[in-house]
């Protein structure tokens, strides 16, 4: 392989792994934008979402279609329990509380995932096959691969949709930007914030659902890609959907260069880096406008 | 007054029945069928939770078929063998702190454990203080290797024993078997942790000796989910093999991606790899991926004159039995430790220094994951015999030559 | 001009200094001292942190790293180099500093949820130059063998022993947070706390403000993590990694933000709760995790705070019931 297609290869890899950090940090997106706070258990619903289907696919032997939508929608139910538990109940709606609750059902999930998954990892299905495909710059990669960049194409678009054309996600637009207005012209505040969580379960699934084939999955899987996700979202600008595939794109190719270029014991250091050096440059991420708030 | 009466007569009677009850709890305690006094206390401190929890559970249950076992044949000189547990949560500190919990009662007289390396150097000091011999089960040669005191390099551990092979001797299996089959430079792939980095400090090692030469080293980190960048570079150097260093899931990533770029050099992987979690985690692309193991995972293809396959094929077989799974090559780790350390026991009694003394003169003693001679330059007993270099094909493992 | 202490201050105080003293006399478990003691060290922390969390208002979730440098500073120099101990401590808690320094100056000037980031990001960075620098550190397999401190001939070479010399760096380190508090530099926080303009407004130095309570809420950590490497002679990046950070702050929650007791309280409950729990083997993870959930769900302000507001809410109620 000479150097131009080491590079195609290292930018394939990249543009795939961004692709699951786009997704995510679009779920960190849509809580912060309807509630202000960062959802630590996205990191748990992209883990559930790959163990769910795992076990619907290997297990009682469903169709990998059906288990697809019935995972995505279980997570999705999982982040609406969430949202109507503990979120709604708890008595403080500081910020920074209303986070560490989220720390603590992370917990509660990733404990009751070790009990009912165990502490090993599982392999999940690839959704057609593992035979390799050679691309025209050399990349080599497989079909999993395309199913990545594919349902995020699609989930991109979808939401898009969604968000511009459709009056629930206009209204959920409406609730995010100022709350006491879209309570004014009849929002349901409360049912918004529950359908961001619902939401959010979702694409968490999916974005641990279509990287298990490759990466396989385990009661901790999500944290890292939780983790890298919710950079991705902050370098891209938190709460800009546009900022967020860009912030999930640039972070993923940044790390596969990395590793690829200058040093693979280092990638993440310099990943982390780079996102800091932004982050001082413009301090509300690549796309993102100021964070306000009256005095 | 009639009243007061029937109260008397009525607590008369309620002490006559609890006097009768415990007399006869107290005659069945007295004459219960098998074990006599009180149970012999050993600790058994492992990682189950945190990121070690799956073979920190697997070695567990190892160390709990061994004990079983031996309480099922009278126990040690006729007390019944009680494991205390700890957690040490796959943290040094944590671990630290389970090795003074156990140490509290003052009657565990030996310890099996831990999991983790980081763990392990934690509670090493602690262990080599109190003065109570521990066998330990994790990885890491350091353990053994690394003096207690940095002023006196001749100051090695005396009551810590280990009983993995030494990775350095891993490594060298691998090595020799790549000098037999015409493999001369390599790549080699590693986690970026403590593991991988003692590999990457080995290969450097051995290597040279079998006329092997490393022409390109990578990294990854343990969570990472694709490693084709650094395997791409790798290939790029023209190697005739390369050896992946890890546990964990990125065993299985790295095979798969070595079968999605292409790569007909053959892949090695560590001894730890030798495990169901091996097929799990890479599927299909597992397939010819060689690794040096113990013999626990080739049981039935060892000839009938290997000395040490009965004891295997039969631990096998009750591991199988009590947990409906295969076990993975590190389950014959927490086995020897217990097994070794129980064979102590009853030879040296109930007491620290003496048991100490026993495990250290073990000599010849047929474990599973190897023949232990263990002696007080050496205190884990085995040598490259006793590693196997085996193959993964069709779900199983193939005993290789 | 306020008191340097205020009344119920001193009694806590007191309460402390003779709960240090007199303890040993009924506690003999080296368990017991161990726990007593992870939760000595975590106090430092969380006290430090508070004043940046509670106080000024800000937030870290990298605060493990300080920690880590603490204990790496004072074990490469003793190890390595061959410092003498308590300067060794010394310059780890000043080096920390400056690298606190380094890394708020600009941090500090982002808001929300970015700072976040920036806090999580620099942890991470530290945290893999801990494991990757082996020269220094011995990487992964961390460092080895460090000496225990020692004052002249007393060397500190057992649980209890150590108990005393934790709990003493506790009892001053909460003095001095206090003192810190009650002063000008400390209603200045709670200025900037309470809203940055109009703090700026009166001329307060918000900037500069934000970042030395940064640096000495990272000296703080330094010390706690040099006494934790002194103590236990073994350390290891995996003890310095975002769970740790993330555990320190939820302390800080737990035991009530701007309070100086509840830090204490905070990371008391916490760690012992945590060690408490193995009782329910592998379902720990679980209970805990739902233990901080109905913690911060129904006493937000902190369990110490939540319980004084509820006895003080009950006494207003019944007052209220007598007038009439």
């Amino acid at each position: 392989m000479d150097f131009s297609q080491q590079i195609a290869q290292y930018i394939i890899t990249g543009l795939t792994i961004g692709a699951i950090y786009a997704i995510v940090a679009m779920g960190f997106n849509i809580i912060h934008n309807a509630t202000g706070i960062v959802n630590f258990a996205q990191c748990e619903f992209i883990s559930l979402g790959g163990m769910i289907m795992y076990t619907l696919v290997v297990h009682v032997h469903a169709n990998m279609i059906a288990s697809f939508f019935i995972s995505m929608a279980a997570v999705a139910l999982i982040g609406a329990l969430i949202e109507r538990g503990p979120i709604r109940h708890a008595r403080s709606k500081e910020i920074i509380v209303l986070i560490f609750l989220t720390v603590g059902i992370s917990g509660v999930l990733r404990g009751a995932a070790q009990e009912a998954w165990g502490t090993d990892n599982l392999g999940v299905p690839a959704f057609s096959g593992e035979n390799p495909i050679r691309l025209p710059f050399g990349a080599i990669i497989v079909p999993q691969h395309i199913w990545v960049f594919a349902i995020t194409v699609l989930v991109v678009v979808m939401l898009h949709y969604f968000f511009k054309k459709t009056l629930m996600g206009k209204a959920m637009r409406a609730t995010a930007v100022n709350r006491k207005a879209a309570a004014l012209v009849g929002i349901s505040v409360n049912r918004m914030i529950l359908l961001s969580f619902a939401f959010s379960g979702g694409l968490g699934a999916v974005a641990g659902m279509i990287i298990a084939p490759i990466s396989t999955t385990s009661y901790d899987t999500g944290i890292m890609l939780g983790l890298k996700g919710f950079a991705a979202a902050i370098l891209g600008g938190y709460g800009n959907f546009a900022g967020a595939i860009l912030g999930g794109v640039i972070l993923g190719i940044l790390e596969s260069l990395g590793a690829g270029l200058i040093s693979s014991q280092y990638k993440d250091a310099i990943a982390f880096f780079v996102l800091l050096l932004v982050l001082f440059l413009k301090p509300t991420g690549i796309m993102g406008y100021g964070e306000s708030g009256r005095v | 007054m009639y009243m007061k009466m029937k109260k008397e007569e009525k607590m008369k009677k309620g002490s006559l029945i609890i006097v009768a009850v415990a007399l006869t709890v107290g005659f069945m305690l007295g004459t219960s069928p098998c074990y006599s006094a009180e149970p012999v206390k050993i600790a058994g401190i492992f990682a189950l939770t945190g990121r070690a929890a799956h073979i920190g559970t697997a070695q567990r249950d190892a160390v709990l078929i061994a004990i079983d076992e031996v309480n099922a044949h009278g126990g040690v000189n006729g007390r019944r063998l009680e494991m205390v547990m700890g957690d040490t949560e796959s943290d040094p500190t944590k671990a630290v702190m389970a090795l003074k919990k156990v140490l509290e009662s003052a009657d565990v007289v030996a310890i099996i454990g831990p999991t983790l390396t980081g763990t392990a150097m934690a509670m090493r000091g602690f262990i080599e203080k109190e003065q109570i011999p521990a066998f330990m089960h994790s990885g890491g040669d350091v353990i053994l290797n690394a003096p207690l005191s940095k002023d006196d390099p001749a100051s090695l551990p005396k009551w810590t024993f280990k009983s993995p092979y030494k990775a350095a001797d891993a490594m060298g299996k691998i090595c020799e078997y790549m000098s037999r089959h015409g493999i001369k430079k390599i790549g080699f792939l590693y986690s970026n942790e403590g593991f991988g980095k003692d590999g990457l400090k080995n290969v450097a090692v051995q290597a040279p000796k079998y006329g092997v030469t490393v022409v390109a080293e990578e990294a990854f980190e343990p969570k990472d989910v694709d490693m084709t960048a650094q395997l791409t570079r790798i290939n790029a150097q023209g190697v005739d093999g390369i050896i992946a260093w890890t546990v964990g899931p990125a065993m299985g990533i790295v095979a798969k991606n070595v079968k999605q770029l292409g790569i007909k050099a053959p892949l090695f992987e560590c001894h730890g790899s030798g495990d169901p979690i091996f097929w799990k985690v890479a599927g299909e692309a597992g397939e010819g991926v060689m690794m040096p193991s113990t013999k626990i995972v080739v049981a039935d293809q060892l000839p009938d004159s290997d000395i040490q396959k009965k004891k295997i094929v039969d631990f096998v077989s009750a591991y199988k039995k009590k947990f409906n799974q295969e076990p993975g090559t590190m389950v014959a780790y927490g086995a020897d430790a217990a097994y070794i350390v129980v064979d102590a026991i009853k030879k040296a009694g109930p007491d620290r220094a003496k048991i100490r003394d026993a495990i250290e003169n073990t000599k010849g003693y047929v474990g599973i994951s190897g023949i232990y001679n263990i002696s007080p330059e050496d205190h884990n007993g085995l040598s490259m015999e006793d590693i196997v270099m085996i193959e993964a094909t069709k779900g199983g493992w193939k005993l290789l030559k | 001009m306020n008191a340097f202490l205020k009344q119920k201050d001193i009694l806590g105080f007191a309460v402390l200094a003779i709960f240090i003293i007199i303890l040993p006399a009924f506690v003999e478990s080296r368990y017991y001292y161990i726990v007593l003691n992870v939760i000595g060290l975590n106090t430092i922390v969380v006290v430090g942190l508070n004043l940046l969390i509670g106080f000024a208002g800000q937030i870290s979730l990298g605060h493990a790293a300080f920690y880590g440098l603490g204990a790496y500073f004072s074990g490469i120099l003793t190890v390595n180099y061959g410092f003498p101990l308590w300067p060794a401590m010394l310059v780890g808690m000043l080096a920390t500093g400056i690298v606190a320094y380094l890394i708020g100056y600009p941090s500090l000037k982002l808001r929300g949820h970015y700072l976040v980031m920036a806090t999580l990001g620099f942890g991470i960075i530290i945290n893999i130059l801990m494991g990757e620098l082996e020269q220094f550190t011995g990487g992964h397999d961390g460092l080895i063998g460090i000496p225990q401190l020692a004052i002249g001939r007393l060397v500190f070479d057992n649980d209890l022993k150590n108990f005393y010399l934790i709990w003493s760096f506790v009892f001053f380190s909460m003095l001095a947070a206090r003192n810190l508090i009650n002063s000008r530099v400390g209603r200045a926080l709670r200025a900037v706390h309470g809203s940055e303009a109009a703090a700026n407004a009166l001329g307060i130095d918000t900037a500069g403000y934000k970042v030395k309570v940064f640096v000495l809420s990272a000296m703080f950590a330094s010390l706690s993590g040099s006494l934790y490497a002194h103590y236990i002679t073994f350390i290891s990046p995996s003890s310095y990694d975002f769970y740790y950070s993330i555990q320190v702050v939820t302390m800080v929650i737990v035991g009530g933000m701007g309070s100086l007791w509840g830090s204490l309280f905070g990371a008391g409950v916490l760690t012992f709760i945590s060690e408490a729990l193995h009782f329910a083997k592998q379902y720990h993870i679980i209970a805990y995790g739902i233990f901080l959930c109905l913690v911060l769900i129904f006493l937000p302000e902190g369990i110490l705070v939540g319980i004084y507001n509820f006895i003080l809410k009950r006494k207003a109620k019944k007052q209220i019931k007598t007038d009439y």
